[in-house]
């Protein structure tokens, strides 16, 4: 009995030493992130993870025993998606008067976001099955994830690829707007969105509520639409 | 928000959408939060603190970054500079398009 019950604390120690791994090396780099005056190449994705895995080889732990003692952060993924809904319904009275621009830079963006990764995937003449794995790369991890799975695409890569498309986008994006122009934060939102899913959509909410609302219109309006059409696109690019 | 997550599951399941359920569970609290203002006020304290830390939740899956296998590493130049000049690319092209509708009205 005592035998058992050690055996649980273990159990319990080793799992939630792992999630407070997580939470501790998020809070670092959320630390240094603020002191750098939120500049996205500091973002606590960038620096908390490569810490994180520092510290897993260090003490010879396995990836998949990491993730399954998270899974309470990934599960948490689920209601916040449903949360999402609370800030859009905020903007969504003005939405209305905006639907052109919104309707055509999703169809457009979310087409054009395709065509590029499939051309330039084409010319550095990766592997067919590198292709099927990139081809959903801007659209948000759970989509991409049942795009790919249907285009017989690696799984392990297109998380790492959304992953690394989202933070070029988070990025980039601050110097394109400047350069471009783009000053409204409804338009910076929607783009952060298209492009880089729900890490620009992270990004977003930091930057205000509003564009974090318009990111999330743009994410999950360019998810369903990619879903519809690159199927089709790929067995274009393949044939 | 859990409930409406398991409602957008259910209904992935019954019509078979391939759509993750959380989506679905999105489109019908937005649907619901248009027609009952109360559960607003419920709400928003709640989603918002979620919301807050939407970064924290995606570091167990970007650790994994760390531990892919040999071959993909091989090919990482061509995948990485792709992502690159593809994701650029694109938001270039969304905000030059912004920019031309915003003027043409």
């Amino acid at each position: 009995m005592t035998e058992l019950m050690q055996q649980q604390w273990q159990q319990v120690i080793s799992s939630s030493w792992l999630l407070a791994l997580s939470v501790g090396g998020f809070a670092l780099g959320l630390w240094i992130y603020r002191r750098s005056g939120s500049n996205a190449l500091l973002h606590p994705l960038l620096v908390s993870t490569p810490i994180i895995a520092a510290l897993l080889y260090l003490s010879n732990i396995g990836f998949e025993q990491y993730y399954e003692a998270n899974g309470l952060l990934s599960w948490l993924l689920g209601p916040t998606t449903v949360a999402l809904a609370i800030p859009l319904s905020k903007e969504l009275r003005q939405l209305p008067a905006l639907l052109p621009i919104v309707s055509l830079t999703v169809l457009m963006g979310g087409f054009v976001a395709a065509i590029l990764a499939l051309s330039l995937a084409y010319i550095f003449n990766t592997s067919d099955l590198v292709m099927l794995s990139i081809a959903a790369k801007s659209v948000t991890t759970p989509i991409a994830m049942g795009i790919t799975q249907q285009l017989g695409g690696l799984l392990t890569l297109i998380t790492l690829v959304v992953l690394l498309t989202g933070i070029v986008g988070i990025i980039t994006t601050s110097a394109i707007f400047k350069f471009t122009g783009i000053t409204d934060e409804r338009w910076q939102g929607l783009i952060l969105g298209i492009a880089s899913h729900a890490i620009g959509t992270a990004r977003a909410f930091e930057i205000s509520p509003r564009c974090g609302a318009f990111s999330t219109l743009g994410m999950g309006l360019n998810g369903i639409w990619t879903s519809l059409f690159l199927p089709t696109l790929v067995g274009l690019f393949l044939y | 928000m859990v409930v409406f997550q398991w409602l957008g599951e259910s209904v992935v399941v019954l019509t078979g959408f391939a759509l993750p359920g959380p989506l679905v569970g999105m489109l019908l609290l937005l649907v619901t939060l248009s027609f009952v203002d109360r559960l607003f006020v419920f709400l928003d304290k709640t989603g918002n603190l979620l919301i807050g830390n939407l970064s924290l939740m995606f570091i167990p899956i970007s650790v994994g970054a760390f531990f892919l296998n040999r071959e993909i590493y091989q090919q990482f130049p061509a995948i990485l500079s792709l992502i690159f000049l593809s994701t650029i690319g694109v938001i270039f092209f969304m905000a030059i398009l912004v920019k031309e509708l915003l003027n043409r009205d």
